[in-house]
């Protein structure tokens, strides 16, 4: 796998699997190794070999089943997948939907609030009204209707006739 | 048995007589708000009481103070401080039938700065209360997504790791410090207004201004859920927080009684400051929300009712706190161990699965045997269960930082986040309910509002009014504010409103017109018990509380805690001293209700010294002519 990755690398495609030299192997499958340049019989430097297994880490990964937190190269930090980012952020959206219902329920009890108020207003006014219709019920007393006092307005009564017109007008 | 009474002219003037107080009664009913049910006044009575606190500061405190032991002085000063006390404000509301600033100018005109400051200090604790609302709407608007917002850091700019702050401290303390408060590194750097803060803000008081509209109509219909949701949360909490790993190592915690403990007299004050401020006493709101009960309503029992529920809720919730906080230890613990298990193999070359936490000491021996110097080399860290259960945060950090850690690490985590802050939500709606009531009654009363402004409108000025103050919480260094009103404006001036209110009933009213008064109301006279507590035991009490207090705070520099990240042993938190004009701020916030209350009565003084001189000249009666039809018979 490693000399793979190399391969990969411009320059280094002859790369073979005898380039590679482990040691350090122990039973819990850990290991140190290097990767020897053919030509020049040297081994390669780290931040080359680290940048070829980083862009193959994938392929590694998946041909042991294996995944970043279960197969650790040493000083080779993962690339991190980034955090799902929506477009609207969660909380603005529940903000949004419990703000408009405490609005509605504003408005609602304010109007009614309103509205009971008017009713409240009106009450003492309808209650004269009805005073007044009961003034002009004819009251029956033995049958007979009795005539209120101010139903007809007043009359004029002549006795009384104002002296500008017994004068004569000139 | 202390018998002095003061002189009082004129009471019975200003008082309604206890005969005209059942046609009052009658008479009232229709312009007067009254409640529904006895039930709506248990519940908001018990919901102003039960708050954030009983939640997070109980069971810190009973943790601090020798964990079960601490029940003993908690108890003893429930019974002897708060009972009485809150007896005391529910039985003179129902007698006298107005909210606090009219309770005390009956009692005596010059104690109207008794009700004015209650309004003062209702007013400021309601201004930082809400805030802390609005940060719990704001962790629960986050908490409908999975996974959870603080549970992993955000990625650096290159995306090859995580952001540097976040990396050293924990995503939790990232999320609360940096994403929520975007705090800064002192009070003196005010930054600016955080935008999404002030939007929680806004839904916050409109929540608020919906609820509490109408007074008690509202309000009343509002807490048949605010009060009630909480417990039923809190007993799915604590199902659910029995069936995790570790619960019962946090509940044994809390509870195992350290009786060397109470011999300090810390843990003594701590109790009785507890109590105190847990009955939320001295608002006035309770004096409020028990004048609209019906003259026979019976004070007594609802008052006992009411401190034991007060008092069961503390417990209740401290053990279902302490039980999450048993499993978040649990987990830390066996993330240290398995660390520790993790170098010991790495160093040895030992398969998995041969070190487990039960043989852990014995293989690490045998290691050392086969091979010293190699075992030399290796580092343990140190894991002590007791380390990680007495991290014991209160207050915010409680809330926002162990307790969200400790949901990350249950499965279905958003469901139990909401639960969570649906239920601080609550708590802390319940309780600002009577904040207002403090408020909005106490101005009505003063006569400063024209009558004829509908209700709605008042409420609704004092929501904008404060909502508008408050954008001093959405800064940068909001948290700093908060925690400095906390710590003065909500201590020290409710402990001397409360001592002048008990001095006032018992000294001006007159213990024995009280008496009369209950016996009126509910049949029988208040017994051995109430006539002792109230007259010379609680008093003492509070006196002894506010002076350890007074004494305490004056010496102390005032310091507080902040976040620096250039801190050198960040992400502990890096303790500074407050600038100077913060002093000027304290001595504002903590003593002008304090001082309005004798500044009150020596303006009344005053006045009345310079009125009654001229009053009498316009008394001087003039000698009446009898005239018919407009001219004068001599």
């Amino acid at each position: 796998m490693v000399a793979f990755s190399m391969r990969k690398v411009p320059n280094r495609e002859t790369t073979e699997i005898s380039h590679v030299l482990l040691c350090n192997v122990t039973q819990r499958v850990s290991f140190w190794f290097v990767v020897t340049d053919p030509s020049r019989n040297h081994t390669l430097p780290a931040v080359e070999v680290q940048s070829a297994i980083r862009m193959n880490r994938n392929r590694i990964n998946n041909a042991f089943f294996l995944n970043d937190q279960t197969l650790e190269f040493l000083r080779i930090p993962s690339t991190l997948a980034p955090p799902t980012d929506p477009s609207v952020p969660i909380w603005i959206i529940i903000f949004g939907v419990i703000f408009c219902i405490v609005l509605v329920a504003t408005m609602l009890l304010i109007l009614s609030g309103i509205q009971q108020h008017r009713r409240k207003h009106k009450g003492p006014s309808e209650m004269e009204d009805t005073e007044d219709k009961c003034e002009n019920v004819i009251t029956i007393e033995n049958g007979i209707p009795c005539d209120p006092l101010d139903m007809k307005g007043g009359h004029i009564n002549d006795a009384f006739v104002t002296e500008d017109e017994r004068l004569t007008p000139l | 048995m202390v018998r002095l009474a003061l002189p009082n002219p004129g009471l019975e003037a200003r008082i309604p007589s206890l005969g005209e107080l059942e046609r009052i009664e009658q008479e009232e009913s229709s312009s007067r708000p009254k409640w529904d049910n006895k039930a709506q006044y248990m519940l908001t009575c018990v919901g102003f009481c039960v708050g954030l606190g009983n939640v997070w500061r109980f069971p810190y405190l009973c943790q601090s103070h020798g964990g079960g032991a601490f029940m003993i002085p908690f108890l003893i000063l429930l019974v002897l401080e708060g009972i009485p006390l809150l007896y005391l404000e529910f039985a003179i509301g129902q007698r006298l039938r107005k909210g606090s600033v009219g309770v005390w100018s009956a009692i005596h005109p010059a104690l109207k700065g008794l009700g004015i400051a209650s309004m003062f200090v209702s007013f400021m604790v309601g201004l930082y209360y809400n805030t802390i609302i609005a940060w719990v709407m704001w962790y629960f608007f986050n908490s409908f997504q999975e996974p959870l917002p603080w549970s992993q850091c955000p990625l650096n700019a290159n995306q090859t790791g995580y952001v540097e702050e976040c990396a050293r401290s924990s995503p939790v303390d990232y999320f609360w410090y940096r994403e929520t408060l975007n705090i800064s590194t002192s009070i003196d750097d005010s930054g600016s207004v955080q935008w999404w803060i002030l939007l929680a803000l806004t839904c916050a008081w409109s929540v608020l201004y919906v609820c509490t509209i109408r007074g008690i109509e509202t309000t009343g219909k509002a807490v048949y859920i605010t009060s009630t949701l909480p417990y039923v949360v809190l007993t799915i909490f604590l199902i659910r927080g029995l069936t995790l790993k570790g619960a019962t190592s946090g509940i044994v915690f809390l509870f195992t009684p350290n009786v060397a403990e109470l011999a300090k007299p810390a843990a003594w004050l701590d109790a009785g400051a507890q109590v105190f401020y847990s009955f939320s006493l001295a608002f006035g709101g309770l004096i409020s929300f028990s004048s609209y009960n019906p003259v026979h309503n019976n004070c007594e029992m609802d008052s006992v009712i009411v401190s034991v529920i007060n008092g069961f809720t503390s417990v209740y919730a401290a053990t279902v706190v302490y039980s999450i906080i048993g499993f978040r230890a649990t987990e830390r613990y066996d993330d240290c161990f398995s660390a520790n298990i993790l170098t010991l193999i790495n160093g040895f070359d030992l398969p998995e699965g041969t070190v487990t936490q039960e043989n852990f000491a014995e293989m690490q021996q045998r290691c050392n045997a086969s091979d010293p110097a190699a075992y030399a080399e290796l580092r343990f860290q140190a894991c002590d269960m007791d380390t990680f259960l007495s991290q014991g945060v209160e207050g915010t950090g409680l809330a926002f930082i162990v307790f969200t850690e400790a949901i990350t690490k249950m499965p279905v985590a958003p469901l139990w986040s909401v639960l969570f802050f649906i239920m601080l939500f609550c708590l802390g709606l319940s309780s600002m309910f009577g904040n207002m009531e403090g408020v909005v009654v106490p101005l009505q009363d003063l006569n400063i509002i024209p009558k004829k402004w509908p209700k709605e409108l008042l409420t609704g000025l004092i929501c904008l009014g404060t909502y508008l103050i408050a954008f001093i919480f959405t800064l940068n260094s909001g948290q700093y504010w908060l925690s400095l009103l906390d710590s003065y404006a909500g201590s020290i001036p409710l402990l001397v409103i409360a001592f002048f209110e008990m001095f006032s009933v018992v000294y001006v009213y007159g213990v024995d017109r009280f008496n009369r008064d209950i016996e009126f109301m509910i049949g029988h006279k208040p017994n051995i018990f109430w006539q002792v507590t109230w007259r010379v035991v609680s008093p003492l009490l509070m006196l002894a509380i506010f002076l350890f207090f007074f004494v305490i705070e004056v010496r102390e520099e005032l310091t507080y805690n902040i976040w620096d990240p250039a801190y050198e042993e960040f992400p502990k938190s890096k303790e500074i001293k407050y600038p100077g004009w913060v002093y000027a701020v304290v001595v504002l916030v903590a003593g002008v209700p304090c001082l309005v209350i004798p500044g009150f009565a020596i303006y009344k003084l005053i006045r009345n010294h310079f009125q009654r001189p001229g009053d009498q000249r316009a008394l001087v009666s003039s000698p009446s002519a009898a005239s018919v039809n407009g001219g004068l018979w001599s």
